[in-house]
């Protein structure tokens, strides 16, 4: 899929990544033969719906997947240059946090509420860069106001009841960035929030990015937030890329049914008065149980344009055109 | 506002090992049926004291006293679990405590859980000064040790089984009132109870068939403990003297008994505090069974 | 669409407001009012549905659950079908409004687990004598039906329906009471977007079938452009701007209405042009315990003045229909 050329400008590639969790109730495929790529400095989207797998793909990259019943199956994870499926529990605490950072969607329960902001700011160069107390304070409050809190002085010794849920999304940021990572993980960062503040918080993600050199992997179910930060889309159903290709061309050209099916089916500002009030166009169905998948193409029993081929054999990720990956029997 | 969406698909923490999950299940289905048979064995005995014990729990006979139980040197054929210092029969004894035993547990949960759980409801459905009030009363209640509260009743009351049941109904219900006035604000801020309350359903219905339903394991759980504490607490009070009145065996008497003979005789405390323990842990048993029984989620397992 | 609107008010609200008393200590003594609706006037007419928008804490959950009477309101008036529905006694208060149903946002919460589907709309005819007992099971089997659901679900329990399923069921329990007004309170922002359409289309469709009026309570401005014939948003209680959908959106005359326009995400391409070119809207949503003097919004307001900082704004038309309440209405 990538050429020799741009490896040196790839910071992770997840090749064929498989996650299952084991229940009793069966195995629950949640990621399977995952592949793609995150270039130096650049963000990506990831797009998918609830159960979709964009999360545990998250989790499998930090390796926070709990285990059992979690097991990265198969796949690896090429992050820098090195296998991050070949390292130890300690080299991977040393990883994140430092190198690859999270932020999760709740900013309340993501803090802990016992301590002061400096106090969670403070604790990652406490422990990877080895500052004191008096010097972790110090920078914390350097990086409050990097993420654009104001009066930070006051605000390091609050807590986190104190601030607002945009406050603490960026507490979260600043306490995310804090080591300089060279890939921060977003999992649906600004959905609990108000979209004034979500619009300050994407407008921070992206200055930082530019600033800092940093990549971004941004997970979101909202095609509005992903066409605003990322450079590039993944769009996930049922653990699978269905979709990959630049974020324009995604919304200019929507070659996997699925991506089509979102964007006709979500409303769009001021649509209306250019069209005419239409009714939105759905995706019949459900997800299917990722217990119990489908033979053929995991989308068949929702797709409008279902053949018979599609029942019986399974598509694979194909380019279409140039950087457009689908897998679909009946694209291109 | 929004759900976070991994909650949704499947939650990751809910879903140990197969293995491990299997395991825990039947180890619970066994515990559930191990209650049910220490219940059973219990209701059984309550139920058919008369004609299955093996002698008459009031005769004395000075001549066959401390006899030892069946496997021990000296020990009588007529009497399986050996003499107390009258000479009556532990066994038979013991046999009898248990209806003594089940009959206050029972109605002073049942004492506990009306006044408990409608003070709770009340404080937690309509809160403001009623709260409050209720509140007041339940913390004054809580700061009280149990001991000096019941043995005041008692003794004001008079010593009988009757009394004790008063006694243990009314020192035990403000644990019910916190547990329940919880549970209803929290209840409260769920939406079905919204619904209910714009569907102009009466308080009645809301709390009789929304509210309580709702609660219905916690309470089953909660009652259980407080079953088996009930049977405990009588125990401490026939052996502090002011419980059961001797002769009538209950197993708090015979403890109380037992312990001058401790030493010697080990057993005239030992068995009693062992029957206890098995009613106790019975209870404890089978009310977590049932309480994963009546939740509508496990229900499909 | 247009034929069925009169211009009769359904509905008609003046001057509601929802004070809740912050009490403390042991003599429980007031300390301060949480100004959740501070005096909003709207009306909705005979089947049109207006679009209630506002970011989280604006109050707009508020002004819906004192229109159900769920609470019970500080002062203003509530005429429903050309009655008065505030301060009546109980059993009046019913029968009035009875018609006046909602729809909750949480489908995993509004509905009660212990009960089967059936028992659930069940007890709604039941308590309210609405069908002959033996005619339950069919008016059950038909509600269902109306929601898109089959009748054999009638003997489930709510967790064994996906969300969107679930959220059929809460319209079919409204349904039941045969109102003519719909409340819905955000009704779709708990489900997953493929799900959404669904419901939105859903809720359209019963409009129309049943002649119904319908308040759209949403954070989501696109989910309310789609469905709502006028618009009112609100800020910090008071509601700042009310047009119909299409002067609202082309031609926004309060600063906030502009400022959340611009903010949301637009799922198009050209989406990382879009957010730089923005201008964003700073700071946080002030506390409704202790709102700032003058206007509400002047603490974010681009185009604040001295007098917004003293004086409370009019409420200025400013065209038929579309009024503004702001000392400088539509200036950039």
């Amino acid at each position: 899929m990538m050429n020799q050329k741009t490896t040196e400008q790839t910071l992770l590639s997840i090749k064929n990544l498989s996650t299952y969790f084991h229940t009793p109730e069966g195995v629950i495929r949640a990621v399977e033969g995952v592949n793609f790529d995150i270039l130096k400095g650049a963000c990506l989207g990831v797009l998918g719906e609830s159960g979709c797998g964009k999360s545990v793909t998250a989790l499998s990259i930090m390796q926070l997947i709990p285990s059992p019943p979690g097991e990265i199956s198969s796949g690896s994870i090429q992050f820098a240059g090195k296998d991050l499926l070949r390292f130890s529990s300690r080299q991977m605490r040393s990883i994140r946090g430092k190198e690859i950072s999270m932020i999760f969607q709740e900013p309340m329960t993501s803090l802990n509420p016992v301590y002061t902001v400096g106090n969670q700011i403070g604790e990652t160069y406490r422990i990877h860069e080895g500052l004191d107390a008096r010097q972790a304070k110090e920078k914390s409050i350097e990086m409050l106001s990097l993420v654009g809190i104001p009066s930070p002085q006051k605000r390091v010794d609050e807590y986190p009841h104190q601030l607002s849920g945009g406050m603490r999304q960026r507490v979260m940021i600043a306490m995310a960035i804090g080591c300089q990572p060279k890939l921060l993980i977003a999992d649906e960062p600004t959905t609990a929030l108000d979209v004034t503040i979500q619009a300050q918080i994407l407008d921070l993600m992206a200055g930082l990015q530019e600033e800092m050199g940093m990549s971004i992997m941004m997970i979101t179910h909202d095609l509005g937030v992903i066409a605003e930060i990322s450079d590039k889309v993944v769009v996930m159903y049922a653990g699978q890329v269905v979709e990959q290709s630049s974020i324009d061309e995604l919304f200019k050209h929507p070659l996997h049914p699925y991506s089509r099916g979102l964007l006709n089916s979500i409303p769009k500002l001021g649509d209306k008065f250019v069209r005419g009030k239409q009714p939105l166009r759905e995706i019949s169905g459900q997800v299917p149980d990722l217990i119990n998948l489908p033979s053929g193409c995991l989308f068949a029993s929702r797709c409008p344009k279902v053949e018979k081929k599609c029942l019986e054999n399974v598509p694979q990720l194909i380019e279409i055109a140039p950087g457009h990956d689908v897998r679909c029997w009946l694209a291109g | 506002m929004i759900k976070p969406a991994l909650s949704q698909s499947f939650s990751i923490s809910s879903h140990p090992s197969s293995t491990i999950r299997t395991l825990k299940r039947l180890w619970h289905l066994r515990l559930g049926i191990l209650g049910s048979l220490l219940i059973l064995c219990l209701v059984t005995t309550a139920l058919f004291t008369p004609w299955l014990a093996p002698n008459d729990p009031y005769t004395q006979d000075i001549t066959q006293r401390l006899l030892p139980p069946f496997w021990m040197e000296g020990s009588s054929s007529d009497h399986f679990l050996g003499t107390d210092h009258l000479g009556r029969d532990l066994l038979s004894r013991i046999m009898y405590g248990t209806r003594i035993s089940l009959v206050i547990g029972l109605s002073a949960v049942v004492l506990q859980l009306i006044l408990g759980v409608g003070l709770g409801v009340l404080a937690g459905y309509y809160r403001g000064r009623v709260d409050s009030a209720i509140s007041f009363i339940v913390n004054a209640m809580m700061s009280f040790p149990f001991i000096l509260l019941a043995l005041t009743l008692v003794s004001v009351l008079g010593a009988s089984l009757q009394n004790i049941i008063i006694a243990l109904g009314l020192t035990g219900w403000p644990v019910y009132t916190r547990v329940t006035r919880i549970e209803t604000i929290k209840l409260n801020e769920q939406e079905f109870i919204l619904a209910a309350h714009s569907l102009a359903y009466s308080s009645w219905r809301i709390i009789t068939r929304h509210v309580l339903p709702n609660m219905l394991p916690t309470l089953l759980v909660l009652s259980t403990v407080e079953v088996a504490r009930s049977i405990i607490r009588e125990s401490l009070l026939s052996f502090l003297g002011l419980g059961i009145q001797p002769p009538t065996p209950s197993w708090g008497v015979m403890l109380a008994e037992g312990r001058d003979y401790m030493l010697m005789h080990w057993w005239l405390a030992a068995f009693p505090g062992l029957a206890i323990f098995m009613a106790a842990l019975g209870i404890n048993l089978l009310g977590d069974a049932l309480r994963d029984y009546t939740d509508p989620h496990l229900r499909k397992y | 669409m247009a034929s069925k609107m009169t211009d009769d008010p359904m509905l008609q609200v003046e001057g509601l407001k929802m004070h809740f008393p912050i009490i403390k200590g042991v003599v429980r003594r007031q300390v301060g009012s949480v100004f959740a609706v501070d005096g909003v006037n709207f009306h909705i007419n005979k089947g049109e549905t207006l679009g209630l928008v506002g970011e989280s804490g604006c109050g707009k959950t508020t002004v819906g659950r004192c229109l159900i009477g769920l609470y019970r309101s500080t002062a203003g008036s509530i005429i429903f079908e050309g009655r008065e529905v505030i301060n009546q006694s109980r059993k009046k208060m019913v029968t009035l409004r009875r018609r006046m149903q909602m729809i909750f946002q949480d489908p995993y919460s509004s509905l009660n687990p212990r009960m089967r589907v059936r028992d659930i709309i069940g007890e709604v005819l039941k308590v309210h004598g609405l069908v002959e007992p033996k005619n339950k099971t069919q008016r059950i089997a038909e509600l269902l039906d109306q929601v898109g659901l089959k009748s054999d679900f009638a003997a489930r329990y709510p967790h064994e329906f996906s969300g969107g399923q679930r959220q059929r069921i809460g319209i079919a329990r409204a349904l039941a009471m045969e109102p003519r007004i719909l409340v819905a309170d955000e009704p779709v922002s708990a489900l997953d977007v493929s799900v959404q359409a669904q419901v939105i289309n859903l809720l359209e469709r019963l409009k129309q079938d049943l002649n119904l009026s319908m308040l759209m309570i949403s954070h989501d401005l696109s989910v309310v452009e789609h469905v709502a014939d006028r618009i009112a948003v609100m800020y910090l209680g008071k509601i700042v701007e009310t047009g119909s959908d299409r002067d609202l959106y082309n031609n926004p005359h309060h600063p906030y209405t502009h400022a959340l326009l611009e903010a949301i995400p637009q799922p198009r391409a050209g989406g990382r042009a879009r957010r730089q070119s923005r201008k964003l809207l700073g700071g946080d949503v002030p506390s409704p315990i202790d709102p700032p003097r003058g206007c509400y919004f002047h603490p974010r307001c681009p185009r604040v003045e001295d007098q917004c900082k003293r004086d409370n704004p009019p409420m200025v038309e400013v065209s038929p229909g579309h009024v503004v309440s702001c000392f400088f209405p539509g200036k950039k």
